[in-house]
């Protein structure tokens, strides 16, 4: 029985084969390629014939799909195929001169798990509902009849039920705004079905529920891939390439993906960037001028704490979570920084949210749902600005954060502000406070004309723990009276940042010899950020 | 008036906080990014687990059948492991164990008894303090996860009870009669002088992750010479389910 179960350990597994080149394979872009992938390359100076957009070579597909059990799929972009083999298969194909390298695939996904918490909207869930878009200045993109429109966004997530018979999703119904589908793990078109996460996370984008606007890409149009087969915790990372091609031979412009690896492969010290396959895909799509909006995970509060990968690619937008009620990091969301100390979250947006479900509105949290609302308020920016290359599409949205140019391993840059799109002289701000340095101690003194002492959050947190009795939070969406609080060293990261609430005049005080020598300390309130350099 | 009482409270408190700052967040960014020593593959990592086995035959009995599925045991351990690499490992493995061997009743029993007879039930229960040492094989690429495993491992274990328990019915007998109602009796024999106290072997597990498949393969002897009765010999393998709590 003992070597009938090792025998199956060590059996038939996933794997990559890689191959050495593409020689003498011929390859014609205006074919293969959607007119919107071929006009966002050329915006983003992207050869229109790179070597990564030529199909494998056959007959080394062929020779592959002789030695294997099954040829599962291919990736251009790098070359290999996914099979089903075994180690006497992979010792014959190692041997092949046009292998250059294979690797085993065994990945563990999760989705950003969400919880229902019921059927009908409370008088607090019709004003999450509002709050969600307008705490990033939604209101302003609709004054500008700003909504997406024109802007192709791919969805990677676990299944779309109810997307082609929801009410939700009527307006891009009707106007055939879903320009394309695949089931990839199916191989089929048909993804209205599976699990519901994919609806939810397409209602924050572009979800219309009563005329009330759930996401902020209203107009947008669609590209949605089957990607994951569960919501947990099994998955495979060959979905995830074959759909990012996908979505570039189509036209997409945005991808949005809420999924993450963590520890069933990768340390904390792992997500570096450069390890996982996802992350150099990420990036590749990025250098291929298609933005890629990831969330940063739930494991705030858990061990693993840090983001999972793709979200700690460079060249992508991560996104944290916040709590609406108290305007601050959501205690799951994962923290940054990357394992190389680069800055992560990029951004956030709430983590908790009203979406439409499978069958009704919900309330849910997972920074599955502030990625989407990112990416509706990406393909606003994106409408605005169409000529935007990717990178600096990135940088617009991380300076449209309202704490820009403070930032911190919780919130990013903040919640982008549309205002930012619309406001001039949006780099000046008045000055809030004051600091002054007595008796070794750095003080900081807020302004008679900015202190509003935040007595009643004060008390409601204290005493309440109840978030329900907080004010509407439509009429409360500016920032609460926190003071943000950084030290950075001389290698151009945090060692330590802090949130202060302000009830009095004298906000916060630090002896300096906490901070430390070669330091760069920058404190932020009320849109004003202030550096100092000890 | 409850309402009044909450904010008097809280204005109270304030107070008495109006020299603190309110630190609401707060993040070492230093201490978090220190990489653990201990870990599920990390260089170090301990867990406790609990294992139910049973005798399993090999070979032609000798001495004595076994009720195979009754002659089970449980035990209680504790792990540790030492990664060497992403797919090698060394451990030590602490258990306290219980086992019972339940022998079947029937003229094959060469059994050590004072009566020689058959029983209604007869085992023996053995109580042992074990430790071993193994070496593991890690399948597959993974992060900080226990996941799929092999491994082998030699142990030696101390005795510290063995007793032989029986359990029959006696009739009592008076004047030449046999009585209707029976009394049941039941024997425990402590100190046995014809059994070993060490007990020596291998041991192999297959891990997915918390759940364990293991086997255990006895190479010394259970009983010694000392006796005048013929010596069995029971079952040396022993297969079972861990699970590790982690």
């Amino acid at each position: 029985m003992f070597f009938c179960i090792s025998f199956n350990i060590f059996s038939q597994e996933k794997y990559w084969i890689f191959f050495t080149d593409k020689k003498d394979v011929q390859f014609n872009p205006y074919e293969y390629f959607d007119k919107k992938a071929i006009e966002r390359r050329i915006i983003n100076d992207f050869p229109l014939n790179h070597i990564t957009d030529f199909p494998l070579k056959k007959s080394y597909v062929k020779s592959v799909s002789e030695i294997v059990d099954e040829v599962i799929s291919e990736t251009r972009w790098f070359n290999a195929v996914a099979v089903w083999t075994n180690s006497e298969q992979i010792r014959k194909l190692k041997k092949m001169d046009f292998v250059k390298s294979v690797k085993r695939i065994s990945l563990r996904t999760h989705l950003t798990s969400y919880k229902d918490y019921g059927t009908n909207l409370k008088e607090n869930q019709e004003e999450l509902l509002k709050a969600q878009t307008l705490r990033m200045g939604g209101d302003l993109f609709d004054k500008h009849k700003i909504n997406g429109k024109g802007v192709r966004i791919a969805i990677f997530d676990g299944g779309f039920p109810s997307v082609d018979t929801s009410p939700a999703f009527e307006h891009i119904r009707k106007n055939n705004r879903i320009i394309k589908t695949y089931n990839f793990p199916k191989k089929e078109e048909n993804v209205y079905g599976f699990n519901a996460h994919g609806t939810m996370v397409m209602s924050c984008i572009a979800g219309i529920i009563n005329g009330q606007k759930m996401g902020l890409a209203t107009e947008s149009e669609f590209l949605l891939a089957r990607t994951e087969v569960n919501s947990e915790p099994f998955s495979e990372e060959e979905n995830w390439l074959a759909a990012v091609e996908w979505a570039d031979k189509n036209g997409a412009q945005i991808i949005n993906s809420s999924l993450g690896y963590t520890n069933d492969r990768y340390f904390p010290e792992d997500m570096n960037g450069t390890k996982s396959l996802v992350v150099k895909a990420a990036n590749l799509a990025a250098r291929k001028g298609i933005l890629v909006v990831n969330a940063m995970g739930n494991d705030g509060s858990g061990k693993w704490k840090f983001m999972g990968t793709p979200a700690d690619a460079d060249s992508i937008l991560s996104i944290g979570g916040t709590n609406p009620w108290t305007d601050m990091h959501t205690n799951f969301s994962s923290y940054g920084p990357t394992a190389d100390k680069r800055r992560k979250p990029n951004v956030s947006a709430y983590g908790h949210v009203i979406a439409a479900g499978k069958s009704k509105l919900v309330s849910t949290q997972g920074t599955s749902f502030s990625s989407p609302l990112v990416a509706g308020f990406a393909s606003c920016v994106l409408q605005k600005n169409p000529k935007l290359k990717v990178m600096d599409l990135m940088k617009e949205v991380e300076k449209s954060g309202e704490l820009y140019p403070y930032y911190d391993y919780a919130h990013g840059y903040g919640v982008p502000q549309a205002s930012y799109f619309f406001e001039k002289n949006n780099n000046k701000f008045e000055e809030t406070f004051d600091t002054k340095i007595e008796n070794d101690t750095l003080f900081v003194i807020i302004k008679d004309n900015y202190f509003k002492p935040d007595y009643k959050g004060l008390i409601e947190i204290r005493l309440f723990s109840d978030f329900d009795n907080f004010d509407k939070l439509s009429n409360t969406i500016s920032l609460k009276h926190y003071l943000y609080f950084h030290v950075e060293n001389e290698k151009s990261y945090l060692d330590n940042y802090k949130i202060i609430r302000v009830y009095k005049k004298d906000a916060f005080a630090i002896p300096i010899k906490e901070l430390g020598k070669n330091k760069t300390v920058r404190i932020h309130y009320k849109k004003y950020t202030k550096e100092l350099k000890f | 008036m409850k309402k009044n009482f909450l904010i008097i409270l809280s204005l109270f408190l304030i107070n008495l906080d109006l020299s603190a700052q309110d630190i609401i967040l707060e993040e070492d960014v230093k201490s978090d990014t220190i990489i653990d020593k201990w870990g599920k593959n990390r260089s170090n990592f301990q867990h406790f687990y609990l294992d139910l086995n049973f005798s399993v035959p090999v070979e032609e009995e000798k001495g004595a059948e076994l009720r195979y599925g009754f002659s089970h045991g449980v035990a209680i351990g504790y792990r540790y492991k030492k990664r060497l690499s992403n797919t090698f490992a060394l451990g030590l493995d602490g258990s306290y164990r219980f086992f019972k061997y339940d022998i079947k009743q029937n003229d094959k029993k060469t059994i050590p008894n004072i009566f020689n007879k058959e029983y209604d039930k007869e085992k023996y229960k053995t109580h042992s303090l074990s430790a071993e040492g193994f070496f593991r094989i890690n399948i597959g690429r993974r992060g900080d996860f226990v996941g799929n495993f092999l491994d082998v491992g030699y142990y030696g274990s101390w005795i510290f009870g063995f007793n032989h328990w029986y359990k029959y019915e006696y009739k009592k007998i008076i004047n030449g009669k046999s009585e209707n109602n029976c009394e049941t009796i039941i024997s425990k024999e402590r100190n046995l002088n014809y059994v070993e106290n060490l007990e020596y072997g291998l041991r192999v597990r297959i891990g997915l992750n918390r759940y364990i498949l293991s086997a255990s393969y006895r190479m010394s002897d259970l009983f010694n010479s000392q006796t005048d009765f013929e010596i069995p010999e029971l079952p040396v393998l022993k297969i079972g389910l861990q699970i590790g709590f982690y």
